[in-house]
């Protein structure tokens, strides 16, 4: 579900490998990044290159996240959306909580 | 008129195969000169979360999605059977608009339209400060669904016991 890329000293990168983020795997993407986060206190930078669509239950888990990282004054960063998913991101206007970058490049300048 | 129904048997596998004959079908019918890229990004986001809802809401072994499209609209139709959602009760009591979630940067609302119907709508609200980021919703199907559609009806009917979404997209 998730890789995680790189280990830097402010932040982790992760990448989602579900090219479909829906109910069915939206719960052990919220349990692995909340543990993530637990155990590293680390801001994150989620890649989601490889994600097709994203579903209502996906959107939820990634704003339970941001929650919780908020609670540890860290930051939670999406970076590389496809255009279905930054559409619907943009639709229910999730751009204005999350910081959302083209790229893992631009999201570094901001961290 | 272009119509064909489809059964979704509520399970987990079956959402995206389902989903899939439906956007294939919707793609052929949409007439060629038709904003297709746009509607069809609508119809997936809308019928991907009507099936999600059947699946965690409803205790129906069957749902059907029956698809119309005319030459300017698109109506999908979600129907299952089972008990109705409960914000009937309030909107048959009080007969008006009440909210059903709220937070930073949306009011939810259904409107009594008619005894055991209501029409979802949505408020965008001006965001002042990002402080109550805590408040904010992580459950996004309904309104998914009221942002997607020009019109997104919600019917409860006693006599068959029948749940029926309607959402209806201009293109």
């Amino acid at each position: 579900m998730i890789k995680l890329i790189k280990d830097e000293t402010n932040h982790l990168l992760i990448e989602v490998t579900a090219s479909e983020a829906n109910l069915e795997n939206a719960d052990a993407f919220k349990s692995q990044v909340i543990e993530l986060l637990n155990t590293h206190n680390k801001s994150l930078v989620i890649d989601l290159n490889k994600v097709e669509y994203i579903d209502s239950s996906f959107l939820g888990a990634l704003v339970a996240i941001l929650k919780h990282a908020i609670t540890i004054k860290k930051e939670v960063v999406l970076v590389n959306l496809k255009k279905d998913v930054k559409d619907l991101l943009l639709l229910i206007r999730l751009d204005k909580v999350f910081k959302i970058y083209d790229n893992y490049k631009e999201a570094l300048s901001h961290l | 008129m272009a119509g064909k129904k489809f059964e979704f048997l509520n399970s987990d596998e079956t959402i995206t195969p389902v989903l899939k004959q439906i956007l294939e079908y919707i793609k052929g019918a949409l007439p060629a000169k038709s904003n297709a890229d746009e509607t069809l990004f609508k119809a997936k986001i809308i019928i991907t979360e009507l099936l999600t809802n059947a699946l965690k809401h409803s205790h129906s072994k069957i749902t059907i999605i029956d698809v119309k499209i005319t030459n300017k609209i698109l109506t999908i139709t979600k129907t299952n059977y089972s008990d109705p959602l409960a914000l009937i009760a309030k909107t048959n009591t009080t007969r008006n608009k009440i909210a059903i979630t709220k937070d930073m940067l949306h009011t939810l609302y259904a409107k009594s339209t008619a005894n055991d119907q209501v029409q979802f709508l949505y408020e965008e609200i001006d965001i002042v400060d990002t402080s109550s980021i805590n408040d904010i919703i992580e459950h996004f199907g309904l309104l998914i669904i009221t942002k997607a559609a020009d019109i997104f009806v919600y019917t409860y009917d006693h006599n068959v016991q029948s749940n029926t979404f309607v959402v209806t997209i201009e293109y």
